[in-house]
This record gives C-alpha cells, sequence and structure tokens, in this order.
C-alpha cells in the first residue's frame, strides 16, 4: 500500500491560520478536512458579565476585516432584547456604514486573495507587477470603502462610534456629502471590476448547495430580513438555534454549523442566488451583462458575485448619500430589561448570528455568536471532496493549487471562526 | 506631505515592545524640524501602501522577531528588495516587508525608503516596553534626530 504525503506549509492568502488535510486510501478519497487549530478567543465568555452597551465595542475586535458586521449583529440584537426599533436617517446610516465595509472587504478579496488564482500569479505582488492597474483600481476602491467607514464609525479599522440605539455622533450633511464624488467614482471602478471579472478563465464546476441568506421585502439583504434558503426554510433569527445546529468536530478549533444535520452556505452565491431581484437596476444589469444568471452555484464565479455587490454597495451608498438629512436625534434612550434576543445580519462572508441573554441591569449573562466561516466550513470540505474525486490523477503541485483555489473562494475568515493554511495530501 | 520627510511609527502602543515605532516617534517630537512629519500607524499594511504612494522620503519603525537579542537594532535601505523573511502570507499578516514590495512593484515605492527593525520579545497588553527595547528607541531616536539635523542643518 503506497504513501503519498502532500504538504502545503504556507497556503496564502487566506485570513487567519488553518490547515487541509487530504486523505487518500488505495487511490481512493477518503476525507478531506479543513483545519483550524487556531485557538479559540473566547469572545463568548469575555461578554458575560459587561454591561450590554459595550458589545459592539467588544465583538467589533472579533475581527479586523469585518469589524462593522459584528457590531451590527450585536447592536441589532441588543435593541431586540430592549424592545427599540431603529428606522429613518439612522438606520440608512447603518447600511452606508454596512456598504463601506463590503467594499473595503470584497475589493481586498477580489484583488489581493483571489485574483492571483485566475491570473496565474503566485501573490499580490506578482499581480502588482503584471496587472499594476487592476491592483490600484483596488486599492482606490478599498480606500473608498475605508473612508465611508471613517467617516461614519470614527476610524476604518474597528470603528467606535457605533452604540446601541444609534451613533454616538452623526455626520453632518456636508461631512456625507463629501462622499459623493469618491462613490460616484468607486460605482464606476465597481462597474469596471464586474466587466474584467467576465473576462476570467471559469472551471466548469458547480454543487448543489443549500443556500441560506437573509431576505428582506424590499432590499439587497444587510442588515434586517428573514433568514430563508432555497429548500423552502423561512425563519426569523429567533428561529436560528432550533434549525441550525453547532458542533465540534476533533479536526478544527472552529465549531461546524450544520441546518437539519448537513452542510450549507452562506455568503456571497447564497445572497445573490436568493437576493439577485432585490439588486439595484444598475447592479442587475452588470450581472446580465457579466453573463451571469439570477442563480450561480458555481463557487469559482463567487469572485463576479462579489464584484456585483461591490457594484451594487457603491450605489446604495450613493442613494443613501444623495437623500441624507441629519436625523434630529442621534440615539434613542434605551431602559435596560431582562430579555434574550438575537439578530442576524449579512457579513460580508456570509450570515453573522448573535444572540444574548440580559439581566434586569443589563449586564449580559450570556453569549452566543456563530461566524460565517463556521458555517462555511462543511461545504468548503465538501467542495475540496467533490473536487478530488474527479481529480486525483492530477499531478500532486497541479492538485494542490486547485485546493487552495477552492477554500479561497469562499473567502474564509479562519481568525473570525476560531490562522495559515497547511495542506496535507495523505495517501495510505 | 509629498515633499516632507515622513518618518512612520508602526505598532499598537498598547502591547509591550509593540510600542516601538511610536515610543522612538514620542521622543522625536520637538527635535526635528517642520518639514518632517511623523506619523503614527497602527500597522494596517494596506493603509500603509496609501502611505507610501504619496511621499518621497520615508523612514519606517517597526518590531521584528528574529531570534536576535531583544534590542537588537535592524536596517534596511529598500533601494534593493527586502529580506523574503520580512514577508508574511496571510491578509491579516500582510508584513511591512509585503507592503514595501507591493508599493516596488506597483512603482509608487518612495526614491528613499529606509526600513528599521527593533527585536522585540514581549507583547503582552498594558505592558511597557522591555528595557532592552526602551534602550533601542532611545537609540534609534538619537541617531535619527542627529541625522535629521545634518540633513536640515
Amino acid at each position: 500500500m503506497a504513501r503519498k504525503t502532500i504538504k502545503v506549509d504556507s497556503l496564502a492568502r487566506v485570513e487567519g491560520d488553518g490547515g487541509l488535510q487530504v486523505l487518500m486510501r488505495d487511490g481512493a478519497l477518503e476525507s478531506a478536512q479543513l483545519r483550524i487549530f487556531e485557538p479559540p478567543r473566547f469572545f463568548e465568555a469575555l461578554l458575560r458579565g459587561r454591561h450590554f452597551s459595550e458589545a459592539p465595542d467588544i465583538t467589533a475586535r472579533i475581527c479586523g476585516i469585518c469589524p462593522v458586521a459584528y457590531q451590527m449583529s450585536a447592536i441589532h440584537a441588543m435593541e431586540n432584547a430592549l424592545g427599540v426599533q431603529i428606522d429613518g436617517a439612522v438606520r440608512e446610516l447603518r447600511r452606508l456604514l454596512y456598504c463601506g465595509e463590503w467594499i473595503s472587504s470584497h475589493v481586498l478579496h477580489i484583488v489581493m486573495l483571489h485574483a492571483p488564482d485566475f491570473l496565474g500569479c503566485q501573490s499580490a505582488i506578482e499581480l502588482a507587477r503584471e496587472h499594476a492597474p487592476l491592483l490600484q483600481q483596488g486599492l482606490e476602491l478599498k480606500k473608498v470603502g475605508n473612508q465611508i467607514v471613517a467617516v461614519l464609525a470614527g476610524r476604518a479599522i474597528h470603528p467606535i462610534n457605533v452604540r446601541i440605539g444609534g451613533f454616538y455622533r452623526v455626520p453632518t450633511k456636508n461631512e456625507v456629502r463629501e462622499l459623493r464624488a469618491p462613490v460616484t467614482a468607486a460605482r464606476e471602478a465597481a462597474l469596471e471590476l464586474v466587466r474584467w471579472s467576465a473576462t476570467l478563465p471559469y472551471p466548469d464546476f458547480e454543487r448543489d448547495y443549500t443556500f441560506v441568506a437573509l431576505r428582506h421585502p424590499q432590499e439587497y439583504p444587510l442588515n434586517s430580513g428573514r433568514i430563508v434558503s432555497n429548500r423552502g426554510l423561512d425563519i426569523t433569527a429567533d428561529e436560528y438555534e432550533s434549525c441550525f445546529e453547532e458542533c465540534q468536530v476533533h479536526h478544527s478549533s472552529a465549531l461546524h454549523c450544520h441546518l437539519d444535520g448537513a452542510t450549507y452556505l452562506t455568503g456571497p452565491l447564497a445572497r445573490y442566488t436568493l437576493n439577485s431581484d432585490r439588486l439595484s437596476p444598475i447592479a442587475r444589469e452588470a450581472a446580465a451583462s457579466a453573463g451571469l444568471g439570477p442563480v450561480c452555484r458555481n463557487p469559482y464565479r463567487s469572485i463576479m458575485v462579489r464584484c456585483i455587490e461591490v457594484l451594487y454597495a457603491c450605489d446604495e451608498a450613493l442613494r443613501i448619500i444623495t437623500a441624507y438629512e441629519p436625523p434630529p436625534r442621534c440615539t434613542v434612550p434605551l431602559e435596560p430589561r431582562a430579555a434574550r434576543a438575537c439578530a442576524a445580519t449579512e457579513a460580508p462572508r456570509g450570515l453573522l448570528y448573535h444572540r444574548y441573554t440580559l439581566d434586569g441591569d443589563g449586564i449580559i449573562q450570556a453569549a452566543r455568536i456563530v461566524a460565517p466561516t463556521s458555517q462555511n466550513q462543511g461545504s468548503i470540505e465538501a467542495d475540496l471532496a467533490e473536487f478530488l474525486r474527479g481529480h486525483l490523477s492530477l499531478p500532486q503541485f497541479e492538485l494542490r493549487q486547485h485546493c487552495e483555489h477552492l477554500v479561497r473562494n469562499h473567502d474564509p475568515c479562519i481568525s473570525c471562526a476560531a490562522h495559515f493554511l497547511k495542506l496535507e495530501v495523505l495517501s495510505r | 506631505m509629498s515633499n516632507s520627510c515622513v518618518i512612520v511609527g508602526i505598532g499598537n502602543p498598547a502591547r509591550g515592545d509593540d510600542a516601538a515605532g511610536h515610543e522612538v516617534l514620542a521622543r522625536l517630537r520637538g527635535r526635528v524640524g517642520h518639514s518632517t512629519v511623523l506619523l503614527e500607524h497602527d500597522g494596517n499594511m494596506m493603509d500603509l501602501l496609501t502611505v507610501l504612494q504619496n511621499v518621497r522620503d520615508v523612514t519606517l519603525i517597526d518590531v521584528c522577531v528574529s531570534g536576535a537579542p531583544a534590542g537588537t537594532i535592524l536596517r534596511f535601505d529598500a533601494a534593493r528588495p527586502l529580506p523574503a523573511e520580512l514577508r508574511t502570507h496571510s491578509t491579516h499578516g500582510l508584513g511591512l516587508g509585503a507592503a514595501v514590495e507591493l508599493a516596488r512593484a506597483l512603482q509608487v515605492l518612495p526614491p528613499r525608503c529606509i526600513v528599521y527593525l527593533i527585536e522585540g520579545t514581549g507583547f503582552a497588553l498594558g505592558e511597557r516596553p522591555s528595557q532592552a527595547v526602551q534602550a533601542a528607541i532611545g537609540a534609534l531616536a538619537q541617531a535619527l534626530a542627529a541625522q535629521l539635523g545634518a540633513v536640515h542643518a
């Protein structure tokens, strides 16, 4: 019985450290496991005993790429607990803030992490040498995303101006108006990016995913909506834990989440497939022109969907900026009360669920956070298994490249889920 | 900022030896001319790339862990490629070296770019820099002040 080991000590261009082990026995695939060995950071335990008002600042520290998503899920859950509904200009500002994060996070992944896979480059540095205009365009777009977040939230990373009930300070009309020119230019750049994404070579690979995303009656989902799937699921965030179950697996320090015992996918592919009719006209037309139908099951095309979502986020940001009138109050009064409440929002990588229990003084008694990567791990492993079954005869180097690309299709944020990917292929 | 000399102190001032870049800037304040801009930076290397795009003369000060004795000061002139060991692979850890090489590939690397790295050992939250790193901070600040004084005299 031959034994073969392929080991990649440093799979680049993923956010965080983790590993991948592919086990083959007698030439057949036995298992493909995404191994996250970064130790848990115990954020849920850190939140216990803290005042409800501290949750946005604590949860923002979970991720340097998508802190707004963590803040927003925490804020909506707390506001649900306290019986507060926020609308009007403050709700619009939150949506604008989320647009800023989507632009920044998506463009980082599209240009720096994912594009090298399609263009045959080994790194962003090589990409910069051979495709400098693309990288420059990406950097400009990312700068605009950061600028939106900084204007609304005090700074681009780990925002500090967001609070339960609203903001500590809302921007003046002039401050928001100054975003108009850069966001208008960003929308043009995003349209170019969609056209560029249509020229990439996409492998013919599809899977029949169970897609899970938020769905809102009118909007492409960011902050709110019901949790739906393409298999008939339609629930509120309060019902999440009755359908979704996290379990521990021996090969990963991140929990795996299942829907009715099976893997499912959140993130751009799911959001787009379940909500393409909610895109703005410019984004919908761009998707059609790029050859993207209303349903996308090819994970490689996630780069194209991210480009569409960047375009949408720029367009939506521009709509909010144009209509902005500062609200009369930047926050609403809050009365602590004993409650248990949940919320889910759409982080760039997918659905992000938070649940909190508060006592009568507003002290957090329990917290639960389910990150998108925890939910997507099973689907990433299933993608790998399906691909490997048909391609085990490929040379090892090529096989490894394909596996890395498959993982990057889903932009996993390993740090959020529990960092560096190692690929190990064992043949027994 | 484009015609200025910019000194960027990189790191997290609340994490022990990682505060070294910021501490060097603190000791240079009041000792350098108006044409020198002192810029504190949190270590987000994508944003550092934006800084590099807009200057002609930059000095970058950061902390490294290379296994050398604590407080060792390393100096690199980015006129030549930085050692590969300074580049890391994940986006969370897009290193100083990667940011400089990215700027070079994009042809936006400032004509003069000097990198100083101080060897650190302790990065606990709320801790002050270790004695060895404090000594290195003082020595580097002194050397840079003297150098800038000589250049701008």
